[in-house]
């Protein structure tokens, strides 16, 4: 028996309280755990889909090249078009692997829902190497591809017809893409004609995705494009960044959330010993009169709350990761555009620094009460009650 | 025989809202090594004052305590630390025993605190002693009261003081229990220990050899006694 094993059977004379504040220690070393590997894993998915994606540049009518990049990428309509002349220019360009055009349109459904109509060409499948599709790619003008969350939202199969009120039009379901984790997910492919007839845009298009043959040559390229009438261009590092300040706002909220999480179950800790610590006042005035000395009564409180944290921070971190994929989900949803690929995977280091600072909020918050029961005369001892 | 403990003029005043409380008022008082005090007196009297200065856990106000040739006066927090810690042992009426330990473990609990090795055999033997060994590895909760307040009497001696200090410690035991403690005491008079105990028990105080009365926090009469044995 030392002073350490007489914190822990400090602690389980109290098992309830204990494990209440152990689960609050927990809870907030989880979402530390999570929000720490959702910083790193979020850039590091981003980049991963960038570097997957075909996709080095955009063009398109949108001035303000970062709202083109916003809209392209989570859905929604640039109200100018571009002239579908401009895509052979830019396709026949030197240097210009792929030229993909795009028509983007949006649907307000009865329920206020929106849905996102891709109208692609075949060579779209170019930027998109990472696609899994059930069934066929376009198979006719009427044909329709479902990302996976729209065919399960839809309850649609391959094969299924869906029909569009909004368009009064009909499509039969050619193929479904495998679920990306991406916002693709959500979207309906058309071809691009039947798009363009259907939202009644003969001629025009939404933005071009262009792929380059050779990374290299890509100021050249951008420069060259934007020669032509009308036609500005987002570069990946612009769309990437794009996202980030998109993305920067939810990390905010999400920060101020672990912030109230991780303050509220400290003063929790804290609570809970000092709670202990006036409990056993007396006790500790017998301990002085048997020959402790007041840092031995410190440590004894330091090592409870100590214990404390740790546990609860163990058990938070694997709490942390046994709900990965669940919190994986969650964020996937609640982000304003979300790349594929898991956010948060098992990293050493992220486990290590969360179980290291719930220790340290737990020696942090044994100060306190530890100075509190440290004081503790012998006197208390004999101290009538 | 030497002076193990000399009180010089003590005082020991309490402020109770306006009034002074005279607890101790210029008690003077010299206990030999190896002696058997009693300390008796009505309640309120100071009992447990003298006895709280004497175990170096109180400070008085006034006057002057030496302990085994230490100016207690003089001596700062960690001095008091190990003048309680090596010098004195405590028991009291409550056994506080820590209740998640075991009668071993809380026998031990001192030498957490000292130089004092962490041994079990010497708790053991401590236990056998005060007749529990069968004890050892009981916690608080399956003992008797009179059981608790020998596994404190075996704590209090686990660090070999001088002193053996015992306020009211059959305050809380019925006769038979008590007879045990009694018992324990003599023992380790028999070898030598220097034992003061504060108490309302007449036949605790019979078993003293020394008896010492208090009046209003003052000795109103100390007199040497023939021991009361029971065989
Ligand atoms: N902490 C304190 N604050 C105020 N007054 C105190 C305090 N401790 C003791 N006193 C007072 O000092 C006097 C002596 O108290 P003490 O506890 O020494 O008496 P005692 O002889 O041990 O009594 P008892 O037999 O009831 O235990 C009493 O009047 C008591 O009320
Ligand atoms: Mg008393």
């Amino acid at each position: 028996m030392n002073l350490l094993t007489l914190s822990l059977k400090n602690l389980q004379r109290r098992k309830l309280r204990t494990s209440l504040s152990m689960a609050g220690v927990a809870i907030a070393t989880a979402a530390l755990f999570s929000l720490l590997s959702f910083n790193t894993g979020f850039d590091r998915a981003l980049q991963e889909e960038m570097a997957n994606s075909g996709i080095h540049m955009m063009a398109s009518t949108e001035g303000c090249p970062l709202e083109a990049a916003s809209l392209a990428l989570h859905g929604g309509e640039i109200p100018k078009f571009l002239d579908a002349r401009r895509l052979p220019e830019i396709s026949d360009m030197p240097g210009i692997r792929t030229a993909a055009g795009m028509l983007i349109f949006s649907l307000i459904e009865d329920e206020g829902k929106a849905i996102f109509f891709y109208g692609v060409g075949d060579n779209y499948r170019d930027l998109k190497p990472h696609w899994k599709i059930r069934g066929d790619w376009f198979t006719g003008p009427d044909s329709i591809i479902l990302g996976a969350e729209a065919a399960r939202v839809e309850k649609r199969e391959v094969g299924d017809k869906v029909y569009f009120p909004g368009i009064d039009a009909e499509f039969t379901i050619s193929g479904i893409v495998e679920r990306t984790g991406s916002e693709d997910d959500g979207f309906f492919f058309l071809p691009l004609d039947t798009a363009q007839k259907v939202f009644k845009k003969q001629g025009k298009l939404t933005a071009v995705g262009i792929s380059l043959a050779n990374v290299e040559e890509f100021e050249q390229v951008k420069g060259k494009i934007e020669t032509l009438p009308d036609v500005y261009v987002v570069t990946k590092d612009q769309i990437m960044q794009q996202i980030s300040s998109l993305t920067g706002s939810s990390k905010t909220l999400m920060a101020a959330v672990l912030v109230v999480a991780l303050v509220v179950s400290f003063l929790g800790v804290i609570n809970t010993v000092l709670m202990s610590v006036f409990e056993m006042l007396r006790e500790f005035g017998y301990m002085r009169c048997i020959g402790a000395s007041p840092g031995h009564i410190f440590r004894i409180v330091l090592f409870e709350t100590l214990l404390l944290c740790l546990a609860g921070g163990v058990i938070g971190a694997i709490f942390g990761m046994a709900f990965a994929s669940v919190t994986d989900q969650w964020l996937h949803n609640l982000l304003p555009y979300a790349p594929a690929g898991r956010f948060i995977l098992f990293d050493p280091l992220i486990i290590a620094a969360s179980i290291l600072f719930a220790a340290l909020a737990g020696v942090l918050a044994g100060i306190i009460p530890g100075l509190k029961a440290a004081h503790a005369s012998p006197m208390e001892a004999v101290r009538n009650v | 025989m030497s002076d193990l403990i000399t009180l010089n003029k003590v005082n020991k005043t309490y402020r109770r809202g306006r009034e002074q409380v005279h607890a101790l008022d210029g008690v003077d008082l010299t206990i030999q090594q190896g002696e058997f005090v009693a300390v008796v007196g009505p309640s309120g009297s100071g009992k447990s004052t003298l006895l709280n200065i004497v175990g170096a856990m109180d400070q008085a106000n006034t006057g002057k305590v030496t302990i085994a040739n230490q100016d207690v006066t003089a001596l700062n927090e960690k001095g008091l630390t190990h003048l309680r810690a090596d010098t004195i042992g405590f028991v009291f009426q409550q056994f506080f025993l820590q209740p998640t330990l075991t009668a071993r473990e809380n026998v031990l609990l001192p030498t957490l605190f000292t130089r004092q090795k962490y041994l079990e055999s010497r708790a053991d033997e401590l236990l056998a002693r005060v007749g529990l060994a069968e004890r050892a590895d009981h916690l608080p909760d399956e003992l008797s009261g009179g059981e608790m307040q020998r596994v404190a009497i075996a704590r209090a001696l686990i660090n070999q003081p001088k002193i053996l200090l015992a306020d009211e410690p059959t305050g809380n035991l019925d006769s038979h229990n008590a007879e045990a403690i009694y018992g324990q005491l003599d023992e380790l008079h028999d070898e030598g220990l220097t034992i003061i105990v504060v108490t309302h028990s007449e036949e605790l105080a019979l078993r003293a050899e020394r008896r010492i009365h208090l009046l209003d926090g003052r000795i109103s009469d100390d007199k040497t006694q023939g021991k009361t044995r029971v065989a």
